[in-house]
């Protein structure tokens, strides 16, 4: 390579980041040295595949390979920054195991659950896929099978998904991994607003005066947002920044009053500030008379357990979640309980750091925006808890507005836009609508003309429960696209192993990566990653973004749409719906599920030929499913998905046609007359407030998801946890990740010197903790709680700093998956398993 | 050959301090400062790993509150034998 070159790369990158950093730079050190024709390097426009925060970034590729990424300077979120793991990008591709051919389980040329795994064709991977789905639906009707997708699919996977399980196989079966971690979000959006997905965004990071972390280590885990946050913190003046969490990581590095609680006492700590609130007489008396009822739920709730287990058995109201009226005053006596002395003695929080957050929330004067993520939604009441914060906003008023923002960061990049908005539940339809409101199916039968009837009104297995309908052999059909739950999900060896490897079942994994669930399984499907599929995800602060196909999928690897698309093909109508249903609408006799789902006037409505797709440059892009199928398909797909959003019951979910995604930098739904929504509810900013409430005072609120355009305050009480440490199992286990790895490092554990960096899932803990045991700093250990064990070493000087009785392991490592320790307890009312807290003990192994 | 951009978010009191830091790494450059604590950083190296911990180190020294990637581009020359090594898969039902 020239030096030339060379000085032109470098010198694009320091102009790219003086750029950003708006600082500006000598004019000898912006000179462009003469390009070489054939290092032409092409940049376009896609999200980050990675966290929630959703930066848009400019990939470079040259001679089809990705080769730089660049910060988006375009960019409203990231405006130009990106994150170590962007820095990755451009390499999770490549890493040297790449799947590019399916893989059965075969002995003697014959599938094999027991057998090695041997290359197959495409066709034959669905030829023995077809017929075990086929002889599960027969014997157990459309119960018998399920699938498992994804927060990080692109929007018209989840939707093509959902059309299939839904209208295809008539099964509510469709759960996405996002029910891990934004199900308890989503529930309490849904119990106080009726509308899933924030008010806010991030266009409140610099409007706020003050920010409060709960149980979120944003440092590392939304580092742009973050900087974001830093940023107004080093500039504005009097602000400050509060974390709470179970143990001392390093978001505490910027923090004002940095607490640490025990592990469940969040929910004292919340009513505790609603408490002082009242007590001061500080809340906001007319918002609430014209904006807010309060409500207090069903208690004793269990811990989503089996039915069987002594916990379920004792809990008087197991899974319930019914609202009842509450009065001011009723209210008022509930949080009363909760004083600083008690809250102080059990959350062993300082008595005057609590007195200052509830002071900071009490502030009229003080713009405030709460932020949270895990810490809050993977907990057993962690719908309770996402309401307990509301409640504390909605008291002060501090709501819907810029800088006021009760901000739910969301994990996955499109846990939002694909899992939530799409509805890849399993009790949702697209648009926030449910399958057992006959209203709500009734839309959904007319938008993919299906027959009456044709909707499951029975709700599915979620997440966890589809893991133990496997072991019980009640399920039989287990299909999991863009996720590796074998790590990532909750009790592993009591609950997930025994249930793949049950011989009545057939499990099929699609992944780029021969990850622990590829390897578990007994079909493999190879996979496309993100870059190799024209795409769109839907991040934290509802910005659907698109992107086009930069790359090819390497051998014969295909993404998860085409493989949902080609596997509809192999089912007839009469065996997906029986005859009856049939007979509704004869003109589908003996027509597939393609010919139903597909190609149904709408979905290949838009034609496509080589070189549709282009951008602003007229560069050409590739688009293997099109190509393959003979139309538009991504369009197709997205064009009658969006007809849920004016043509169904639930208003203000409305987004931007097709084509205008792909030229700007994503935009905030609702999007009304070509406009983004950044504050919603709030007339002025939200459209639809005054489209559905016409006497709307200027610059009020009215919260049309409610129909009575009331935000719901709903009271809870502090409530354990599943389990506490005692005299054997002596320490609180919580888990989570870290900065370098996503998840469960499938793809970045792929990049050599990322895996280099942190091979090892290490155990944060407390060196007095070690001390007693006798442990010293990297010695091997084995964790060990009721459920299994797993060995490490310690790490008592590390970047996460536990407090005693409690210690932190990640969970990226495929050799300690310390999701065999963790209890499957979910919070009873958004089935979210919670991952914080278990028991365990620790010994020298 | 890999290079890298990094807009640093100093402390403005530790500016100084972090900047002496970062010009102790090899391949690392500081193109500039503002008064506010920010910084446009580069890194070139023929090494991907080099690259990779460099970012780790510079966001852990003290001082340092965020630290933003911008740019960066890789390329195989002939010189880069970086031996590619990847994360073992174990498959064993009991581990």
């Amino acid at each position: 390579m020239k030096i030339s070159r060379r000085d032109f790369i470098k010198s694009q990158a320091i102009a790219a980041a003086a750029a950003t950093a708006g600082l500006t730079l000598p004019a000898t050190q912006l000179a462009h040295a003469k390009e070489d024709d054939d290092a032409e390097v092409r940049w376009d426009k896609i999200p980050c595949r990675f966290c929630g925060t959703g930066c848009s970034v400019l990939a470079g590729t040259r001679k089809g390979r990705i080769v730089a990424t660049q910060g988006d300077p375009d960019s409203d979120v990231n405006k130009g920054l990106n994150c170590i793991k962007g820095y990755f990008l451009s390499k999770i591709m490549y890493g040297r195991d790449r799947l590019t051919t399916p893989l059965l389980r075969k002995t003697d040329g014959k599938y094999d659950k027991e057998g090695e795994f041997e290359e197959v064709s495409w066709d034959e991977a669905f030829d023995i896929m077809a017929e075990k789905w086929k002889a599960a639906l027969k014997e157990k009707g459309p119960s018998g099978v399920g699938m498992f997708g994804s927060g990080q699919w692109a929007i018209w996977d989840g939707y093509a998904a959902s059309k299939f399980m839904k209208a295809g196989l008539r099964s509510n079966n469709l759960d996405p991994n996002a029910r891990h971690c934004m199900a308890s979000a989503v529930g309490a959006f849904m119990r106080g607003f009726g509308i899933d997905e924030p008010m806010g965004s991030y266009d409140d990071l610099e409007h706020a005066d003050a920010f409060v972390l709960w149980g979120a280590n944003m440092a590392e885990m939304h580092p742009i947002l973050w900087s974001r946050l830093v940023d107004t913190r080093l500039t504005r003046e009097g602000s400050e920044v509060h974390v709470l969490s179970t143990y001392t990581h390093r978001s505490f590095e910027l923090a004002d009053n940095g607490m640490i609680f025990e592990p469940q006492t969040d929910l004292m700590i919340a009513n505790y500030i609603a408490n002082y609130i009242i007590q001061n007489k500080a809340y906001d008396k007319k918002f609430l008379d014209d904006h807010v009822n309060i409500k207090k739920t069903v208690t004793d709730i269990g811990y989503g357990l089996r039915p069987e287990h002594p916990l379920e058995q004792k809990a008087k109201n197991s899974g319930k979640g019914k609202l009842s009226g509450m009065t001011f005053d009723e209210y008022a006596k509930a949080v009363s309980e909760y004083t600083l002395e008690y809250t102080s003695e059990h959350s062993k929080v300082p008595a005057d750091k609590l007195e200052r957050l509830a002071k900071l929330y009490a502030d009229p004067n003080k713009k405030i925006m709460s932020l949270w993520t895990m810490g809050m939604n993977q907990h057993t009441r962690g719908v309770w808890m996402n309401g307990l914060v509301y409640n504390i906003h909605l008291l002060m008023g501090k709501i819907a507005e810029p800088g006021n923002s009760p901000f739910s960061l969301t994990g996955q990049p499109s846990a939002c836009g694909t899992a939530r908005e799409v509805g890849t539940f399993a009790h949702r339809l697209p648009a926030d609508l449910v399958v057992k409101k006959p209203e709500h199916r009734a839309v959904a039968e007319k938008i993919w003309k299906l027959p009456a009837d044709t909707i499951n009104p029975k709700v599915g297995f979620h997440a966890v429960l589809m893991q133990r309908m496997l072991k019980d052999g009640k399920m039989n059909c287990y299909w999991q696209q863009c996720n590796n739950n074998m790590q990532a999900g909750p009790n592993i060896n009591e609950e997930m192993l025994p249930g793949w490897r049950n011989p009545a079942n057939f499990i099929a994994v699609s992944d780029p990566y021969p990850t622990i669930s590829a390897i578990s399984a007994d079909l493999i499907l190879p996979t496309a990653m993100w870059a190799e599929k024209e795409g769109a995800f839907g991040n934290a602060e509802r910005r659907t973004q698109f992107w086009r196909q930069q790359v090819d999928a390497p051998g014969e690897s295909k993404s998860d749409l085409w493989q949902i698309m080609e596997f509809s093909k192999r089912f007839t109508v009469e065996e997906a719906w029986g005859a009856e249903l049939v007979a509704k609408m004869p003109e589908y006799k003996g027509k597939t599920l393609y010919q139903v789902l597909f190609k149904n006037g709408q979905v290949d409505k838009f034609p496509y030929k080589s070189g549709t797709v282009q951008d602003d440059d007229k560069n050409i892009y590739q688009n293997d499913e099109s190509k393959h199928f003979g139309y538009y398909v991504q369009k197709g797909l997205f064009e009658e998905y969006r007809r849920f959003q004016t043509e169904g019951p639930k208003p203000g979910h409305d987004q931007a046609p097709f084509d205008t995604y792909h030229k700007v930098r994503g935009l905030r739904w609702p999007v009304v007359d070509g406009k983004e929504t950044l504050w919603r509810y709030r007339e002025g900013y939200d459209p639809f407030v005054k489209k559905l409430n016409p006497d709307v005072k200027k610059g009020d609120v009215y919260f049309y998801g409610k129909k009575d355009g009331k935000a719901n305050l709903i009271f809870a009480p502090y409530e354990p946890p599943a389990e506490t440490p005692n005299e054997e199992f002596d320490l609180w286990l919580c888990t989570g990740r870290v900065l370098e790895h996503w998840h469960t490092g499938s793809m970045t554990n792929r990049v050599p010197e990322l895996h280099r960096a942190v091979p090892d899932a290490l155990v944060y803990m407390n060196p007095s903790d070690a001390r007693d045991r006798g442990l010293r700093n990297g010695a091997k250990v084995k964790i060990i709680s009721p459920r299994g064990e797993i060995t490490t070493r310690v790490n008592v000087r590390g970047r996460n700093k536990t407090p005693k009785g409690l210690v932190f392991v990640p969970f990226f490592d495929a050799r300690r998956l310390v999701n065999k320790l963790i209890l499957d307890a979910t919070d009873p009312l958004s089935k979210e398993a919670d991952y914080k807290k278990c028991v365990v003990k620790i010994v020298a192994a | 050959m890999t290079i890298c951009s990094l807009v640093i978010q100093a402390k403005p009191q530790h500016l100084s301090t972090v900047s002496a830091s970062l010009h102790e790494m090899q391949g690392v450059e500081v193109h500039m400062q503002g008064e506010n604590g920010k910084m446009v950083v580069s890194i070139d190296h023929p090494s991907r790993e080099y690259c990779s911990d460099a970012m780790t180190k510079m966001s852990q020294i003290n001082g340092v509150m965020s630290s933003s990637l911008v740019f960066e581009y890789q390329e195989e020359l002939e010189a880069d034998q970086t031996p590619q090594e990847q994360a073992p898969i174990i498959l064993s039902q009991s581990s």
